[in-house]
């Protein structure tokens, strides 16, 4: 990717991701979290366990929170593992698949995303 | 008995075959995780598509009207096909050598079908048992170190890898005690339709139990095929190492690189 691309990309991914989030968070509303461990892999990151609790419509969710803690004050999440399901990773996949099927073309993946923020 | 034995030998005979000639450098052998070959893809998006035609029409529908039944009910339903599943669980825990898991599944399975009354109730839970963990014949192939081998979507059944699908074929060559007394044997007190109907079950069970996750997901991918894929392999890596988390299998490169920039 050249620079431009570059700039293209984050500003669609930005929007595709706000768009797939909000939808996705609104399946789990009412949310009660309860954090219940952390644990430091390595001097990079802490995963930090927590559970969705269980409502009546769905039962409890465990989810994982990849925290990336290189700088302490300023600390990011760089994945999150619903059910042992990588987020970053499934989302990796599906972004290359979709370069794959267009024989490596970068601008296809462009097209694709602009036409789901719509 | 002897149906067991020819099952764990096949199991064997696969393992040795696959490491046998080969340096460990073949797809079948490659442990790296999310390196699993699409080798079919086009037929496999095909196969993909043509299910999701059959689920529009039949499965997502009579999940939706299953889901309407009393919750009592769907719980008793999903308890009788849970108990029945253990009959494959519990050979499989003795083939993957955890011995105290066997035992406790068949307390489960005994409890359940007896006081729970052919596996309505899940008494055992409330006796304390620990939580169930379903094993099939995939599950030990990958304990045993077979790798996936190519991705592959089956009609009907859905996603599966080439080992999973030898996996299942040990099920219809004796490895499942419910297929045996149902299809393969005559007995007097079950019939072929009761095999099939478990199982189609197990499929709307299934299906009903994840709609709200599936309409989300399809709607939230742009290549739902390629997130499908992504995420049948994630689960079931993680069933074979019987683990929570994918901390082990997480790969940290891709964000080394965006650091040094």
């Amino acid at each position: 990717m050249n620079e431009k691309q570059k700039e293209e990309y984050i500003i669609l991914f930005e929007q595709y991701f706000l768009k797939t989030f909000s939808s996705r968070l609104a399946e789990y509303s009412n949310p009660e979290i309860e954090v219940n461990s952390k644990k430091k892999l390595n001097e990079k990151y802490t995963m930090v366990s927590s559970v969705l609790v269980a409502t009546e419509q769905r039962p409890q969710v465990n989810i994982d929170w990849r925290i990336y803690t290189k700088n302490p004050d300023k600390p990011l999440i760089r994945d999150l593992i619903i059910e042992g399901l990588s987020l970053a990773r499934t989302q990796k996949e599906e972004f290359s698949s979709i370069i794959q099927t267009n024989d490596g073309d970068i601008n296809a993946l462009f097209r694709t995303l602009r036409e789901f923020i719509k | 008995m002897k149906n067991f034995i020819t099952v764990f030998l096949l199991a064997i005979l696969l393992t040795f075959n696959v490491s046998a000639d080969t340096d460990g450098e073949n797809s079948l052998s490659k442990k790296d995780p999310g390196e699993v070959k699409d080798c079919f893809e086009t037929v496999n998006r095909a196969t993909f598509k043509f299910n999701q035609a059959l689920d529009g029409v039949i499965f997502e529908p009579v999940a939706k009207a299953y889901r309407v039944l009393p919750s009592p009910v769907r719980t008793g339903t999903s308890n009788v096909l849970s108990n029945l599943s253990n009959l494959v669980t519990i050979p499989n825990n003795i083939l993957q050598g955890d011995f105290k898991k066997a035992g406790e599944n068949t307390g489960r399975f005994v409890v359940n079908s007896t006081l729970g009354i052919l596996g309505i109730f899940d008494v055992a839970q409330a006796m304390g048992f620990k939580e169930y963990e379903k094993e099939d014949y995939g599950q030990t192939l990958g304990t045993m170190g077979v790798g996936e081998g190519c991705y592959l979507v089956l009609p009907i059944l859905g996603p599966s890898t080439v080992r999973d699908t030898v996996g299942s074929v040990a099920n219809l060559m004796g490895g499942d005690a419910w297929y045996n007394v149902t299809v393969k044997n005559d007995t007097q007190h079950f019939e072929e339709r009761d095999y099939y109907i478990s199982r189609a079950g197990s499929g709307v069970d299934f299906r009903a139990k994840n709609i709200d996750s599936f309409d989300n997901l399809e709607k939230n991918s742009m290549d739902f095929y390629a997130s499908v894929r992504s995420l049948y392999l994630q689960d079931r890596q993680r069933k074979i190492s019987n683990s929570k988390t994918v901390t082990d299998t997480q790969n940290d490169s891709d964000w080394e690189e965006i650091e040094n920039q």
